[in-house]
């Protein structure tokens, strides 16, 4: 059974007064404003995405709402939690159980340094959670298996900032350049701060349906949604373990393996992508991102991206929204964030971002966990 | 995180503990209860080190949270034996950190206000870091 994306809604991604409901009621209304449906019974089931919102964070929207007296499921999966949510909500219509599911992801970040969890008190004592660090061991790794130069760092920012300043939605709206960016503050060597995404707050929902839309628009519906966790062995992986392999040349990563069984499942291939959103935590993870998602072979990503193949006017626009680095990241939104601005590719309403009549758009996050996703749509 | 799970250290220096797996004969730290790559229950200690190899490096400069040691610290992956890479604090030497290919030493080394005990690799000319408090002292 086909899922359509019959609504989206999202509040702009930052730092705002508002609270962790009213970012949350903001996008959710709005979905639901897309979608044509309002007041309770319009849809059967809801899931929400988030990491830090706490208990019953998505009772506390609906709540806000009115709309409570279905199912409401909160998930946390790291940086896919809102990814997480939407697998969960096409599963269940597939299997016919729902009809019509609200997803939605929702986050006010505390300032500064992610603090995690999954690092026990002594772990954090030991200074072992110093999470930029493993970013900037991880694109060190990148620049020696791949050719990737710092400077290339610097330009996957230039490239999501300059879309970013078209994108309401994003955090930081101005356009930066390769000299602004390779002199911001070293955090550590190699990456610089503007090469790292910033934490924040912000919402993002969507209206899945088993039917199309009533709308005249076009009909949005995912191909493909793919979850995975990470196989040990990959000590830099998003894990975060202590150790790895030195041979790890057998051991897929968990966004290789969600992205062989999404283009499986949707019956389509890197070929035939319109355009892409994936996860620049950090300007490196784009690049290496490239590679796992098979845009490139293994070890091409710095040829694959110096021949403008991501630009806008590319042959596979990546983070044409701004990316993360322009967004900022709420880890239960972004997943979901990258979907709204896809849907909104695919129905040609994405304003001075719009690429041409795209057809197919592949989303992809990973993050804490590991968790990684891969999510298709198709118009 | 004790010591006594983690390294183990005496007159030749300081050893990780790490589990190797029955079955497919992979090592892995730290020990597990069952092998982290192909799920095998039958996991016996091992132990490699001290010596290894620096594969990547950088340094900390702002505390993460939870952490009130000095800053900078160093901090990357080393190959120990060959067959695993490791997360390691790195000593540092004039504020920098070890290149990648260079050899090193692992040794026990405690940090901020509760002395937390942790490995810690250092290059053949560090003096250890300034929190150095050698468990073979």
């Amino acid at each position: 059974m086909p899922v359509f994306i019959t609504g989206v809604g999202m509040h702009p991604f930052g730092r705002h007064e508002a609270s962790l409901t009213d970012l949350g009621v903001a996008a959710v209304s709005g979905a639901l404003d897309d979608a044509g449906l309002a007041g309770r019974g319009a849809f059967e089931a809801t899931y929400c995405g988030t990491a830090y919102g706490g208990i019953a964070t998505g009772h506390k929207v609906l709540g806000a709402l009115g709309l409570t007296g279905g199912a409401i499921v909160d998930i946390e999966a790291g940086c896919a939690s809102g990814a997480a949510a939407l697998s969960l909500a096409c599963t269940a219509i597939e299997a016919g159980q729902y009809e019509t599911v609200l997803v939605f992801g929702v986050e006010k970040m505390p300032r500064g340094m992610i603090r995690s969890s999954f690092f026990d008190s002594r772990a954090e004592a030991a200074g072992l959670n110093a999470t930029p660090a493993y970013f900037a061991l991880r694109a060190q790794r990148l620049m020696a298996t791949s050719g990737v130069t710092e400077r290339q760092f610097a330009e996957v920012v230039v490239k999501n900032r300059a879309n970013g300043a078209l994108n309401p939605m994003a955090m930081f709206q101005k356009s930066v350049t390769v000299d602004e960016v390779l002199g911001s503050r070293p955090v550590c060597d190699p990456l610089r701060l503007w090469m790292m995404c910033s934490p924040n707050e912000g919402a993002a929902a969507l209206v899945l349906s088993s039917q199309p839309g009533a709308g005249g628009g076009a009909n949005v519906r995912v191909a493909a949604t793919e979850l995975r966790s990470h196989r040990a062995g990959d000590v830099l992986g998003e894990g975060t373990p202590l150790s790895g392999l030195a041979d790890r040349s057998e051991i897929p990563t968990p966004t290789e393996m969600a992205a062989v069984a999404a283009y499986e499942a949707a019956g389509l291939g890197p070929a035939d992508l319109d355009l892409a959103e994936v996860q620049d935590t950090d300007a490196a993870r784009e690049l290496l991102a490239y590679e796992e998602l098979d845009f490139c072979g293994a070890g091409a990503s710095a040829g694959w991206f110096a021949a403008g193949h991501s630009q806008a006017d590319g042959r596979l626009p990546v983070n044409r929204s701004g990316g993360l680095l322009s967004k900022g990241e709420p880890l239960g939104a972004s997943a979901l964030g990258h979907l709204v601005e896809l849907t909104w590719q695919l129905r040609g309403e994405a304003g001075p971002r719009q690429l041409g009549e795209p057809s197919v758009a592949l989303a992809h996050s990973v993050g804490r966990g590991a968790n990684a996703s891969v999510t298709i749509l198709q118009r | 995180m004790t010591a006594e799970e983690y390294f183990r250290s005496d007159a030749d220096g300081t050893v990780l503990l790490v589990g190797r797996c029955a079955s497919c004969e992979r090592p892995h730290f730290p020990r597990a209860a069952a092998c982290p790559y192909c799920a095998a229950r039958e996991v016996g200690p091992d132990e490699l080190g001290p010596n290894g190899v620096v594969r990547q490096a950088t340094v900390v400069t702002a505390a993460p949270p939870g952490y009130d040691g000095a800053v900078p610290y160093g901090f990357g992956v080393v190959d120990v034996g060959g067959e695993l890479e490791v997360i390691t604090r790195l000593t540092l030497n004039d504020d920098a950190v070890p290149a990648p290919g260079t050899p090193v030493r692992c040794a026990s080394d405690r940090v901020g206000s509760t002395g937390q005990p942790i490995w810690i690799f250092e290059s053949g000319e560090s003096v250890g870091s300034t929190e150095s408090m050698r468990s073979a002292d």
